[in-house]
Formats: structure tokens, sequence, C-alpha cells
């Protein structure tokens, strides 16, 4: 970077000493001249009225214009210094001002939208884009973006790419024609000299002249492409530290409004947890109301079933009957609130055929299964899943119901199946055949208050993965329109002796 | 032998009703209360031999008619009945406080339910009504 550097200063103020030289020369031929052209043009004149004394006023005037050229020197290179270095200093002020405002706000798209817009004005670059880390994909995702031909939206860039490795082996700016410097440098060590050639080429083809990482605490949380200026002109000393000062802004900044939209989510899933509480209470509350009811309807027809069976055939069966739907009314109720209930902590081995075919049978009392063909595959000897039934439940229950509510009134066919994934985790899929998401709405199905029913909250898929990560798993989604949709859970299976240390490993390396 | 005596506890009138022809007319004594306390009266002036309580009764409720006899009628063997079933939490926690027998409500099968009082008092198998 230095050598690179140096040139850069070096040609700057070769600049400014080529035009004060050009400047002294002018005055001075100027303080020369004038006294000569007088002289040229004047000297008829100059003898008929001064005649020995001639010289006299050129003399004055070579005298006058030499005393004050030093002065109008002074004066003309300051002028000029300003003019050069007012544009540089002009957006310095203007992104320092910035990169202050940053910090207050709170949403993490309109930051990233924020920094990129007013960094590719104030500079007046080609292209500016910024890459920002999401822990869950391990991926750098292009969230924002000024001209966008240059770089497509949807880029993103693994977090164990080469590039990032030279990012975050670099920890500064990294400019093109430095690495470029360095990859001539670096022919001995293999795989670095790859590295950096790999940056330098993925640069390249994003005709990007500049990388401004964003780190907090040695963590690589975003960082900016940038092109070239629109003037032509190289960056400067000056430029690289007041990209470095706001690239450490743009890190606090992301970081306070990644913790404002964990807190926003957190309180989403608060929310969730509440209603599903009080629904519980209310649960239990009706289902005591309910059930009393039924024992004495049960109850009366049973004694009147013990008095009067074999006199009337019709009787006994009609009787039977009521005792059964009792039964079955009471079973609906005591469903709904398992369900409802808030559920512990605790993780317990869970068997997921039971809770695929009970989300079923719940299922059947809030969407018409009739028209829905529904297939089973489920392997003979699934391994248990370490877990909560109730919230694996729930998040079973609300893909199935989506699944249905997605294929419509004209019906379709459910595929729920389940199979042992390495012997260490069940793989849960939930296919149907509706009318599939796009795939710009693809992403939002996860986020909280995304939601395209009318009456949904918008909390139902956010709060089943939420689950599953809990449970150290992941869930994902892949749709084709006109096709269908297909949700996959993936959790890790129950073993009788866990080892804490390694479990929490899988959860965490499945979580993110 | 004399009969079987049997206090039936349910704030469910209709309920009471139910199990008291059910059981009077397999031939045990049956006495009806609506509360807790009054059941806890029947209990100490009859001493049956069986207790049919419903866990939520007004005042005191099933858990404490429960500990109540278990403490000065250890003999006397106590069904619960409950209509709110959190999926086996409260059944372990009534037979470890010494229920004989816990039931759902509705009850699916009063048969099954007069087989078990029957095992209850150790009688045998009573002649059909």
């Amino acid at each position: 970077m230095n050598t690179y550097l140096t040139f850069v200063k070096l040609m700057r103020e070769h600049r400014i000493r080529l035009i004060k030289v050009g400047m002294f020369v002018g005055l001075y031929v100027v303080v020369v001249g004038a006294p000569v052209i007088v002289i040229a043009i004047g000297l008829p004149y100059l003898r008929a009225r001064f005649q020995q004394l001639w010289w006299v006023a050129p003399a004055l005037l070579l005298g006058l214009l030499a005393s004050a050229a030093p002065l109008i020197y002074l004066a003309l290179l300051r002028r000029i210094e300003g003019r050069i270095l007012r544009d540089q200093r002009r957006y310095h002020r203007t992104l320092i001002s910035a990169s202050r405002g940053m910090i207050r706000i709170k949403d993490i798209k309109a930051l990233c939208r924020l920094i990129v817009h007013v960094l590719n004005r104030t500079v007046q670059l080609t292209h500016t884009g910024l890459f920002l880390y999401h822990p869950e994909e391990r991926k750098f995702f292009l969230s924002a973006v000024r001209h966008k031909t240059m770089m497509p939206v949807e880029l993103t860039v693994e977090a164990n790419d080469p590039l990032i490795q030279v990012v975050e082996t670099h920890k500064d700016i990294i400019l093109l024609d430095e690495l470029q410097a360095e990859i001539a440098g670096s022919k001995g060590e293999n795989e670095r000299a790859q590295h950096l050639a790999w940056a330098y080429s993925w640069m390249r083809k994003l005709e990007a002249k500049v990388i401004v990482p964003s780190f907090s605490n040695d963590k690589l949380l975003a960082f900016f492409v940038l092109g070239a200026k629109r003037s032509g002109e190289a960056y400067t000393t000056d430029d690289i530290s007041v990209f470095a000062g706001l690239a450490n802004q743009a890190a606090l900044a992301i970081e306070n409004a990644m913790f404002f939209e964990e807190l926003r989510n957190n309180e989403a899933y608060m929310i969730q947890s509440e209603k599903l509480a009080s629904l519980g209470q209310l649960a239990s509350g009706m289902a005591h109301e309910i059930h009393n009811p039924l024992a004495i309807i049960s109850g009366e027809a049973q004694l009147y079933l013990e008095s009067s069976r074999g006199k009337d055939g019709k009787v006994d069966e009609m009787l039977m009957s009521i005792i059964e739907e009792c039964q079955r009314a009471a079973d609906i109720t005591r469903r709904i609130l398992r369900f409802a209930k808030p559920a512990p902590n605790d993780s317990v081995p869970v068997d997921m055929r039971h809770v695929i075919e009970e989300s079923l049978a719940l299922a059947a009392y809030q969407v018409r299964l009739d028209r829905v063909q529904r297939t089973l595959k489920i392997a003979e000897t699934l391994p248990k899943v370490r877990g909560n039934q109730n919230q694996l439940q729930e998040v079973i229950l609300n893909l199935i119901l989506n699944a249905c509510q997605a294929m419509g009134e004209q019906g379709g066919t459910l595929v729920l199946s389940a199979s042992s994934l390495y012997d260490s985790y069940v793989e849960v899929r939930v296919e149907d055949n509706g009318p599939g998401i796009p795939a710009d709405k693809i992403k939002k199905v996860f986020e909280p208050f995304y939601t395209t029913k009318a009456t949904g909250t918008g909390l139902g898929l956010f709060v089943s993965q939420r689950i599953v990560r809990l449970h150290g798993g992941t869930m994902n989604v892949e749709s084709t329109v006109g096709k269908g949709t297909c949700f996959t859970l993936v959790l890790p299976v129950h073993k009788a002796s866990p080892a804490p240390v390694p479990t929490a490993d899988v959860g965490a390396k499945l979580a993110s | 032998m004399a009969n079987p005596t049997m206090v039936a506890i349910d704030d469910e009138r209709e309920f009471t009703r139910t199990i008291d022809q059910f059981f009077s007319a397999r031939g045990f004594t049956v006495h009806v209360a609506m509360t807790g306390t009054s059941g806890l009266e029947l209990v100490m002036y009859h001493k049956p031999d069986v207790v049919l309580v419903d866990l939520k009764l007004p005042g005191m409720d099933g858990d404490e008619v429960l500990q109540a006899i278990k403490k000065d009628y250890p003999a006397t063997k106590v069904i619960v009945i409950t209509a709110y079933n959190d999926g086996g939490k409260t059944r372990d926690r009534l037979l470890a406080l010494g229920a004989f027998a816990h039931f759902d409500k509705p009850i699916s099968s009063l048969r099954d339910l007069f087989a078990t009082v029957q095992k209850a008092v150790g009688a045998f198998p009573p002649a059909t009504p």
C-alpha cells in the first residue's frame, strides 16, 4: 500500500510544484517583459519626452513589478491550492458528518442504503456496493448498491471465499493497484498468491478500485466495494483515511442496527409466545367447561344404555353414537389444549412419526383435507430427535396448514416425509403441489409480520424457524412457481448420553 | 357383607346424579356432596369405602380433599376425576399423593370406572342389576 500511496502523493505534490513553478515563471516574465515591451513600443516617445533619462520610467516599472511580484505570487498560490483541495475537503467533511448521523438509524437496510448513497454521491464514484454479513447463511450479501450495471443485486460472497480471507488478513483498505503489486511480489507463497489473484480478478470483474472493510472486534461485518472516481482522479491518502474512519463508523452503526433488529425479532417472538400462553390458559378453562357437560351427556347416555340395552337396536346404536361422539369432542379439546399450552423448555426424545401423525390429525380440524391427497413417507427406523414435542408439533402443523391453504379449494398432493440423515439428524419434508412462491417473495417468508393471507399474523413461519433453531436444527424452503413448495427441517438426533459440548457445537453449526 | 359405601363429590349435580344412579343400581350406598368441605363432612360421618372426587371444586379443591382423607382415613380409597388433562402430569401428582386411580371426564366407560371401584373396595364382581 505504501509504495502506491507515496506515488499518488508524489503525483499530487508534483502537480502543485509544477503549478508553482509555472506561476513563478509567468510572474517574472511579466516583471521583466512589461518594461521590455514598454521600451520596445514607447522608445521614440520616451526619448522625445525624457531625452537622456528615457530609461527611468521602465526601470521604475521594473522595480515596482519586482517588489509586487512575491506578494502577487503568494496570493495566487493560496487561491490555486485552495481550489485544488476544495473538492476533496468538501466531501471529506460530508462523509465525516454523515458517519456521525449513521448511528441513529435503526433499520439495517435503510442504513446500508444511506451509507452507499452518501459515499457514492459525495466522492462521485462510478459505482458503490455494500456487502453485509448474514451469519445464518454464512454469506456476505450485496445489501445496497448504486449504479447496478456493474454489480447484480443477487451477488453474494461465501464467508470462506478467498476474497474474504484476503480482506481479513489485510485488516485494512485494499486498493486494486496495490493488490497487483503484491501479487507480483508474492510469487514464492503459493496459496497466498492464489488468494490474492482471486481477489484481484474478483475486483476486476466488478470494476472495483477499492475495498473498504468494516470490522467490529476483528469480525468482518461488512465491506464496501468502490469503483473509480468519475473525475478519473486517483485515490489519495486523505481519501483512504476518510474511508477508514467511515468504515469504523459504519461498523458501529451496523452493529447497532443489528442489535435493534434482534430486539425487534425477539419482541415479535415474545408476543407470539404470550399469545400462545394466554390461548393455553383460555383453552384449559374451556376444556374444563366443555368436558363437564360432555361427562354428563356421556354418563347419562351410558346409564340409559345400561337400562335399555337390547330392547331396541336402534336406540342402542344411537346411545352408543352419543357416547362415542362425546369422546371425540373431548379428544379435540385435549389435542388443542396440549398444543396451546405454554411449552416447558425440556428436551426429551421425540418421535417425529408421532409428531407428524398428530399434526395431520390436528390439521383436519382446521382445514378441509378431503381434497388433499396425503402421502406419508416415514422411514421404518427413524431415530428420535432431541426436543419438545409440543413445539415441534406446532411447526409441522403450521407447515401442513400453510401447504393446504396454498393449494386452496381445488386441493392437491401433500407429501410428508421423514428420514434419517447420516444417523445424526432427522430430515422432515413437507411438500405441496400448490402455486409455489415467487423468487422475490421466498426470502421474506421467514420474516416476522410477512403474510400473504388476509387473516394471517405473519408470525407462523417466523416462530417455526425460531423453534427449529432453538432445537439446533435448520429450516429451509424451496419453491417453484406453478409446481409447488417444499419446506425441509433438519433436526439433531437425541443421543442416549449426549455430551454437552459437541451437541451444542452441532446446534450452533446448524443454526448459523 | 354390608353394602359398600361411596361418597361422590362434584359440583356438577347431573354428574353426581348419574354416578349415584349407576352405583346405587350396583349395590352401593352413595352419598353425594357438591363441595369439598361438605364432602369431607360426609366422609367423616359415613366413613365410606371409596370416594370419587372431582379435581376442580369451588372452595376446597380435589387435591386438598384427597390429602385430608389420606391423612385422617388412610384406608379410604380415593378416585380422582378431572376434566382437564395435561398430558399425565396431574395424574402422576395425584397418584403420588395417594389417589387410588384417576379418570378423565367425560368417562368413556362407566363400566371401567365401576371395575376400578370394585378393585378399590376389594369386592367380588357384583350380580348384574
